[in-house]
């Protein structure tokens, strides 16, 4: 029997405490979860997705479940950055757990003023880039989908920001190893894949996509597949750290990415299911790492495609 | 700060009894963690275990909670409910609750009515015994729509509790108690003493929204019924307007901030139909 596995890892420069995150826009600011993140068991948090305003986000319906997954259409509601600056995040300093920070925006200043503020503030682990929310009419996703613009943001952002920068990406390309190599060219400390796939459910009585929004992005196990195939694509052709996730629902899924070249896993339509679904994932993967008789999960990472040559 | 901490536990069915009207069950579940603190009004939220597909938990209105076991009651709708239906007595759940926040039970009136659409029944004979504990009006009258007679769920129920409970049945077809709908049988059972009454409900939105128009004057606080994703406020998925409001988002989460609003606070126009 082999001593109890390190489970911390580093991830483009943060330390955390466990390899599970939980993922923006799953896990609020950290209040609804607060007995959950007290038991120590999480690597850190990713807030709901910052923008400049306060954005009220889309009318319902939002979500619909789908075959092993949902989708939703949230539409980026949020407090905005002053407001969460103000309220929520002494909230989430008072976790005592690494926090790292989503930003979204409509244009390339307002994630780069939405970053500035954030990043001036103490107690901020990371800031995560999202250039790949599905859900909004313009901005968000159209940042994510060519290496031009993917590459500009990034830089402009990496300007100002004090912390390591993850940049999320979205599955909706013909190449994401082309979009992380972008990223990676504007400065990006590491990659968060994947962010959900565009889809889409009609309501045959009524005729008409259910989503208010029509489309949504779609998550949960799912994905899990597709998620998997994009960490080995970017960890065989990109050399950056990579946050895995995509329907990951225990610990074994977990170790697919970490095998496949992550370095650290999030959590998030599965916190939906069960509020200690971080908890139970990390405490899956110190299994699988005993039985493995590894004693990190760092000497784990990408080692699939050692076995697949 | 809230008033309650999202927790999972392994229900037992211990007892699932398939109403008259067939699509509807009675269930007892063996979950004391839920039961002790549930409240009326509040809901859990179930999966069945092992199952990935469906991957949601789906949320039922409490129905009763006493002796660590809750009653809840469902209607088989999807393929979630068309599992729970199938599963015999014994089989293990897993229950996360109680969410939400239940009926707030201050106020004091002369009458109490309680109005429910359909099975919306659910939470309100749990109400009513609440309502008659705490002394909270001296008179409780439930009402209840339904399309037939043979769709009055739990009439029965309510009907035993005759010697302080004032029931009354509507049918839209007539076949029992007052043909109409329950909006138009409170009508006729609250004239008069609307200064004195308060009003609680639990069914559709749209009975729900006629009740606030009718009556903007009369305190009413209503649970409402709607599809929810994570059941703790984190997914945003289940959401109402508000009546808007400066310094207030447009948006209420009804798994967190509800399942029971007051009726005044929401803007009905804006409510998905």
């Amino acid at each position: 029997m082999s001593a109890t596995p390190d489970l911390r890892v580093n991830l483009g420069g943060i330390s955390l405490p466990g390899p599970v995150l939980l993922a923006s826009g799953t896990a609020g600011y950290g209040e609804e979860l607060e007995q959950v993140l007290a038991e120590g068991m999480i690597g850190g948090i990713i807030v709901k997705s910052i923008t400049l305003e306060p954005r009220d986000g889309n009318p319902p319906p939002r979500i619909v479940e789908t075959p092993s997954g949902m989708l939703n259409a949230i539409g980026l509601a949020n407090v905005g950055v002053d407001v969460f600056i103000r309220e929520k995040l002494p909230f989430l300093r008072g976790l005592k757990i690494p926090i790292i920070v989503n930003i979204a925006g409509f244009a390339i200043d307002d994630y780069v003023e939405t970053a500035r503020r954030v990043s001036s503030e103490a107690g901020i682990a990371g800031i995560e880039l999202n250039i790949s929310c599905p859900n909004v009419k313009k901005g968000g996703m159209e940042f994510g989908v060519e290496p031009g613009p993917a590459e500009e943001i990034t830089r402009r952002v990496r300007a100002v920001v004090k912390q390591p920068l993850i940049v999320k990406l979205s599955p909706n390309v013909t190449d994401i190893t082309v979009i992380a190599q972008a990223v990676k060219n504007g400065g990006a400390d590491a990659v968060a894949l994947i962010n959900t796939f565009v889809g889409m459910v009609i309501d045959i009585e009524k005729r008409r996509p259910v989503l208010q929004n029509g489309v949504g992005g779609l998550s949960g196990p799912a994905i899990r597949p597709l998620a998997v195939r994009c960490v080995w694509q970017v960890s065989k052709k990109v050399d950056i750290p990579i946050l895995g996730l995509g329907g990951i629902m225990d610990g074994n899924n977990a170790m697919e990415f970490i095998l496949a070249g992550a370095s650290a896993v999030a959590v998030g339509t599965g916190t939906f299911l069960d509020p200690n679904m971080g908890a139970r994932v990390t405490a899956g993967m110190a299994e699988y790492l005993r039985k493995a008789g590894a004693g990190t999960i760092k000497e784990m990472v990408g080692i699939a495609h050692r076995e697949a040559k | 700060m809230k008033e309650v901490v999202p927790q999972t536990e392994t229900g037992k069915i211990v007892r699932k009894t398939a109403l008259p009207v067939g699509e509807y069950f009675e269930t007892v579940i063996d979950a004391p963690v839920a039961a002790g603190k549930a409240r009326p009004g509040q809901f859990v939220h179930i999966r069945l275990r092992g199952n990935s597909d469906p991957l949601l938990r789906r949320p039922f209105s409490i129905a009763g909670a006493e002796n660590g076991k809750l009653t809840i009651l469902f209607k088989k709708v999807g393929r979630m409910t068309a599992e729970f239906a199938e599963m015999k007595d014994g089989a293990e759940l897993d229950v996360l609750g109680p969410l939400g926040h239940g009926y707030d039970l201050t106020r004091k009136t002369g009458n109490a009515f309680l109005v429910a659409g359909g099975y919306g029944i659910a939470p309100l004979l749990f109400l009513a015994r609440a309502i008659r504990e705490k002394k909270l009006a001296p008179k409780i009258i439930l009402i209840e729509g339904a399309r037939t007679a043979a769709h009055l769920v739990w009439a029965d129920k309510a009907q035993a509790e005759s010697a302080w409970l004032e029931f009354i049945a509507a049918t839209e077809d007539g076949t029992a108690g007052k043909k109409g709908n329950a909006v138009e049988a409170l009508a006729e059972a609250m004239k008069g003493k609307e200064g004195d009454s308060q009003m609680f409900a639990c069914g559709p939105m749209g009975m729900l929204g006629a009740m606030h128009k009718r009556w903007p004057g009369v305190p009413f606080q209503c649970a409402v019924e709607n599809q929810m994703g994570c059941g703790m406020g984190l997914c945003q998925g289940c959401i109402l307007p508000l009546v808007p409001k400066a310094g207030q988002p447009l948006y209420t989460r009804i798994c967190h901030d509800g399942p029971v609003y007051d009726g005044n606070a929401i803007d009905w126009d804006k409510c998905p139909k």
